[in-house]
């Protein structure tokens, strides 16, 4: 186990998605405050979840040049979390994504997260203490997922979906948000001679829009920051936005929040039993 | 016919039994062999009621609380009684809300169909009921209860009933769902249309006008079975009922202590007693055996758990088939569940010189009928009164009265400062559970209301 200066510590925190797994490195301080970020993996999770975890981790750790006997503390977070081998502390993606978007944006009060399977908005207080969530129902409407699959009926890369967003003129209508039922939606869409972009801007205006109903049922208010994978969808962003007003906070990678926060959740452990706030 | 198809509720994802030593083994395979050959005649010979029976009587000191067997011996010799022979054409379909004093008054059966649904549910019939519900047309948008109900009857595994018995009042969706459960039974269905009184004045006038209909019903089912309906029967009924009531009193008392005397997934097995046994000796046995052995462990200090993190107050069912729900929260973490909305005594005494007109009173006094207000301010009362931390709404699917007024009870709870998680799910369609999803909301809630974090999440497949 590797100490960095007198009473500063290793700790990992790895968040096992639908999708991606993510870990990240976090240096802190003997109180558990986090001092930097040593670095940070990602890989897709696939079929095994243990296994990601394991590659993401050894990916985090060859970024920062550390081992796996430097990490003093390790902590998972997502649906995989129980897969994760050799993790001190399991923490749900609502207490990590929180933490995580509040330490990357502090002026943070609500956080979207749209990941791979669940949807959810987070609502936290002056001290950043999750004071509410709300989740998606169990379906994969609004999620991650949705999207994925659209992206395959439309035959267009799920990192292309923004950018075809911003070239469409005016959106398509689409009603379904049950994945199965806008799947075929899409596909008569298509073979009405529907421009795809136009039908790209649909289906992100129908994500917004659920996403935006989960909000108000939180009760979430600004500043609203945005993690998981589908921040980095231009085109769902600014149909948010506009839903629900406001400019959204994304951090650079918003899909480490998950991790970082899991990390964080990790340098309170190690830092002994006095627990800073969350996010701090 | 081809026999039920069973969801082996003991199976893990791949299909391997989960027995963990030979013991476990050999009761499994019993279990399946039984279960395998679980045909409508099985079900209903009064042979199976009467071994179950014995059996809960030799390990009556095996159940925690002893009580539970007590409910367990008298459940399963109503059960056995009412598909026997002797009581053939007296046994009456109930739903859970029905006044069941005045069929015991009468020497009949009341067999609540919700909860032969729910025993379906625990024993891994109810995909298979859900089916054939579903098959003849009944929607998988209703509710559960209903549908496996129905499904039961129309697969010929419930007693045949004299008559069916139901009021409209919580659950709205009953009077429909009996119509057609009449149907196949081909027996005549007395629904107790049972108004909202929202103004003072109209309260005298809507009690008399139910009081009406439990005593036509009551006439009228005895005409059907040839059973008397005596006032010294009736009086007696009411007065079973009253005293079970003031031993329901009791328990509650004792579970505002802390620590909890007992646990939720304890309490919530007594549902048996407080929707079918209601004016019989055996929902008084029931209790004052419980409230005595809470009064003991008081008495000798033990807790429901070893560590009581936070006090939890449990909102409509939850989920009959093998799950992990209330083991996660209370077993896992040390949430335990000191109130639940439905073992909740709401009723005044009942008048036994006046039994019809406070039936009626005791239908309309349910804080859950009426304006949805009423019932949040009910929810917030109990929160305070057992001093919880946090409240748990278990959102049943297809059951419109209860999910409806959500918003207002979490805004009630919030002015008090009183967290409500809202957890989406099915209390009989084990088909709609998924259990990671649904541990991760259990677990974030906890991590919200700062409960030291555990497992974060219980046994959770690596699919999300």
């Amino acid at each position: 186990m590797r100490r960095v200066g007198a009473v500063a510590s290793i700790v990992a925190g790895i968040d096992v998605g639908s999708l991606t797994t993510e870990a990240a490195l976090l240096e802190v301080a003997g109180n558990g405050a986090p001092l930097r970020l040593l670095g940070q993996g990602m890989v897709m999770t696939g079929h095994d979840a243990r296994g990601a975890a394991e590659a993401a981790l050894a990916a985090a750790l060859a970024q920062a040049g550390l081992g796996r006997g430097d990490v003093l503390r390790l902590v998972a977070t997502g649906y995989g979390r129980i897969a994760v081998a050799g993790a001190d502390q399991r923490v749900t993606e609502i207490t990590c994504h929180a933490r995580g978007a509040r330490l990357l944006l502090p002026a943070t009060r609500t956080v979207i997260d749209i990941g791979g399977q669940d949807s959810k908005v987070i609502v936290l207080d002056d001290g950043g203490r999750v004071v509410d969530f709300a989740m998606n129902d169990k379906c994969a409407a609004g999620t991650g997922r949705f999207l994925e699959v659209m992206a395959a009926a439309l035959g267009v890369a799920l990192d292309d979906m923004g950018r075809r967003d911003a070239a469409a003129h005016g959106a398509v209508s689409i009603s379904s948000m049950c994945t199965v039922f806008a799947e075929s939606e899409v596909v008569s869409l298509i073979a009405a001679q529907e421009p795809r972009d136009a039908i790209i801007r649909g289906l992100h205006e129908a994500v917004a829009e659920r996403t935006a109903a989960l909000c108000a049922r939180a009760g979430g208010a600004p500043p609203v920051a945005m993690t998981g994978g589908v921040a980095k969808n231009a085109g769902v962003v600014r149909a948010l936005e506009a839903r629900l007003k406001t400019r959204l906070l994304i951090p650079p990678d918003p899909q480490m929040a998950g991790a970082i926060g899991a990390a964080l959740a990790a340098a309170d452990a190690a830092a002994g039993p006095t627990r800073p706030a969350p996010g701090s | 016919m081809r026999w039920p198809r069973v969801d082996w509720p003991w199976k893990d994802g791949a299909g391997r039994v989960g027995a963990k030593d030979r013991w476990a083994g050999l009761k499994t395979q019993a279990q399946r062999a039984f279960l395998e050959h679980l045909a409508p005649r099985l079900v209903r010979s009064g042979l199976l009621y009467d071994v179950g029976e014995r059996l809960a009587r030799l390990r009556a000191a095996d159940y925690p609380p002893r009580a539970t067997g007590v409910m367990a011996q008298a459940g399963l010799s109503l059960v056995r009684r009412a598909y026997s022979r002797r009581y053939r054409r007296r046994v009456v379909w109930t739903n859970v809300f029905a006044p069941t004093e005045i069929l015991y008054a009468m020497d009949l059966l009341p067999f609540s169909l919700e909860a032969a649904a729910a025993t379906a549910a625990s024993l891994g019939l109810a995909g298979y009921l859900l089916d054939v519900a579903e098959r003849n047309w009944y929607s998988s948008d209703s509710c559960s209860f209903h549908r496996c109900a129905l499904g039961a009857a129309l697969a010929g595994f419930l007693p045949a009933p004299a008559a069916l018995l139901c009021t409209s009042h919580i659950c709205d969706g009953a009077p429909k769902a009996f119509a057609r459960c009449a149907e196949a039974a081909g027996r005549p269905l007395f629904v107790l249309d049972t108004p909202v009184v929202t103004g003072g004045g109209a309260a005298a006038a809507a009690e008399s006008y139910l009081a009406r209909q439990i005593e036509t019903a009551a006439n009228e089912i005895s005409r059907l079975t040839g059973s008397a309906l005596r006032p010294e029967r009736l009086r007696e009924a009411c007065r079973l009922s009253n005293e079970a009531r003031r031993w329901m009193l009791e328990c509650a008392a004792l579970r505002r202590d802390r620590p909890a005397p007992v646990t939720g997934a304890q309490s919530l097995g007594f549902l048996f007693a407080v929707f079918t046994m209601q004016g019989s000796q055996a929902a008084v046995d029931v209790y004052r055996t419980l409230a005595r052995e809470l009064a003991a462990r008081r008495r000798d200090g033990r807790a429901a758990v070893p560590r009581e993190t936070a006090r939890l107050l449990w909102l409509h069912l939850y989920p009959f088939y093998p799950n992990g729900v209330l083991t996660f929260l209370e077993q896992g973490h040390g949430a335990v569940v000191v109130a639940e909305e439905f073992t909740h005594v709401y009723w005044d005494d009942l008048d036994p010189h006046d039994p019809f007109a406070s039936l009626a009173r005791k239908c309309l006094s349910h804080f859950g009928y009426g304006e949805a207000s009423r019932r949040a301010r009910a929810v917030a009362a109990l929160a305070q009164e057992y001093d919880v931390d946090g409240v748990i709404h278990f959102s049943h699917w297809g059951c419109r009265q209860s999910c409806g007024g959500v918003r207002l009870i979490k805004d009630e709870l919030g002015r008090r400062g009183v967290p409500l998680l809202a957890l989406d799910g099915d209390c009989v369609d084990r088909r709609s559970y998924a259990e990671g999803q649904t541990l991760t909301r259990l677990a974030a809630f906890l991590e919200m209301l700062g409960v030291p974090a555990g497992h974060g999440g219980g046994p959770i497949t690596a699919r999300g």
